[in-house]
């Protein structure tokens, strides 16, 4: 068996991003929105990035000490929010008229497991907790959204995952 | 065994770079830890059973598909010199940012249960990339030409 690794003295931590290697990442050959269940789960995320949004703007209208600390959270779900409306199809708006922003998203396929996010509470420690576990309920909700959906919205939504992932470890570190 | 995997079966290629991605990480942290704190230390001590086991499952996920598994290069070349706490956190967290990157390519494969502990791990190495790094990114592993994917409508700022 011949030996496969990469090279005698691989770098470590280095180019080991084997995207490339994968194939579909980005690729435009198929649209991402196949189907109607890819166009609800966009729906939806969108509309849980804009409810998230809505909450940090919350926390450092009454908190503005906090805002130097979340602006750079808050930065990312905006691009987050771009990222996921550029795939939606040309015309089609982001909030059909009967699931307006927020509500809670009980049954469709993309359904978020996160409700219309309660006021946050009296305190600035608590605010970030609620913070936090709103973060973690999103990174959650996007291992579910990833079946059945074209290979770049799977590693688009992965990669959300993955930023609100770390962002509970910050909220939390902040503490 | 059948012979190392082709460029033909993107999932093996995509189960192997994750692998090659632990084996770097679980070399990695063997330096981390001897340069770290004692508190970190046993966060570190974690992370490398975490990496530990992760590699264990993916050459069990490769053997079930006749493919041969990735070995561990002898010796990694280190993307920055290791000399204390600080620069000990760095390379974890450029370990841990390696591992994201590669479990993406993963992500992209059609098997949902691969595509779901694929999706976790790069969670799971997101989160310690935030500890060490004390900073996340919006689009941890993907690389700035697939953000927006392929429709491309409108300007990157409205």
């Amino acid at each position: 068996m011949r030996e496969h690794g990469p090279t005698r003295r691989a770098l470590l931590g280095g180019s080991l991003s084997l995207v490339a290697a994968c194939g579909p990442l980005g690729r435009a050959d198929s649209p991402d929105l196949g189907n109607d269940r890819e166009l609800a789960i966009l729906r939806r995320a969108i509309n849980a990035e804009e409810a998230l949004i809505a909450r940090y703007k919350d926390a450092t209208g009454r908190y503005p000490h906090l805002e130097a600390r979340l602006a750079p959270i808050v930065a990312h779900h905006r691009q987050h929010a771009a990222a996921l409306r550029r795939r939606l199809p040309p015309g089609v708006t982001p909030t059909p008229s009967e699931s307006p922003p927020g509500r809670f998203a009980g049954r469709s396929p993309g359904a978020s497991p996160v409700r219309v996010p309660a006021p946050l509470p009296d305190s600035p420690e608590l605010a970030l907790e609620a913070l936090g576990s709103h973060e973690r309920a999103l990174a959650t909700a996007r291992i579910k959204q990833l079946r059945d959906v074209s290979a770049p919205l799977a590693q688009l939504l992965a990669s959300l995952g993955a930023s609100e992932a770390g962002h509970t470890v910050l909220l939390a570190e902040y503490l | 065994m059948t012979p190392p995997e082709t460029p033909e079966d993107p999932l093996a290629a995509g189960l192997q770079a994750a692998l090659a991605a632990e084996h770097a990480a679980i070399y990695g942290y063997g330096i981390v830890g001897a340069y770290l704190l004692t508190d970190q230390r046993a966060v570190a001590r974690q992370a490398w059973d975490a990496h530990r086991r992760r590699r264990d499952r993916l050459r069990a996920i490769l053997a079930a598909r006749g493919v041969s598994p990735v070995s561990a290069a002898p010796a990694y070349r280190l993307p920055r010199i290791v000399d204390g706490p600080q620069s000990a956190a760095r390379l974890a967290a450029r370990l841990e940012e390696g591992a994201v990157d590669a479990y993406l390519g993963l992500v992209a494969v059609d098997d949902p249960g691969l595509r779901r502990y694929a999706a976790q791990a790069m969670q799971d190495c997101a989160r310690r990339a935030a500890h060490w790094r004390g900073s996340t990114s919006a689009f941890p592993g993907l690389p700035p030409r697939a953000i927006y994917g392929p429709t491309r409508k409108e300007s990157p700022r409205s």
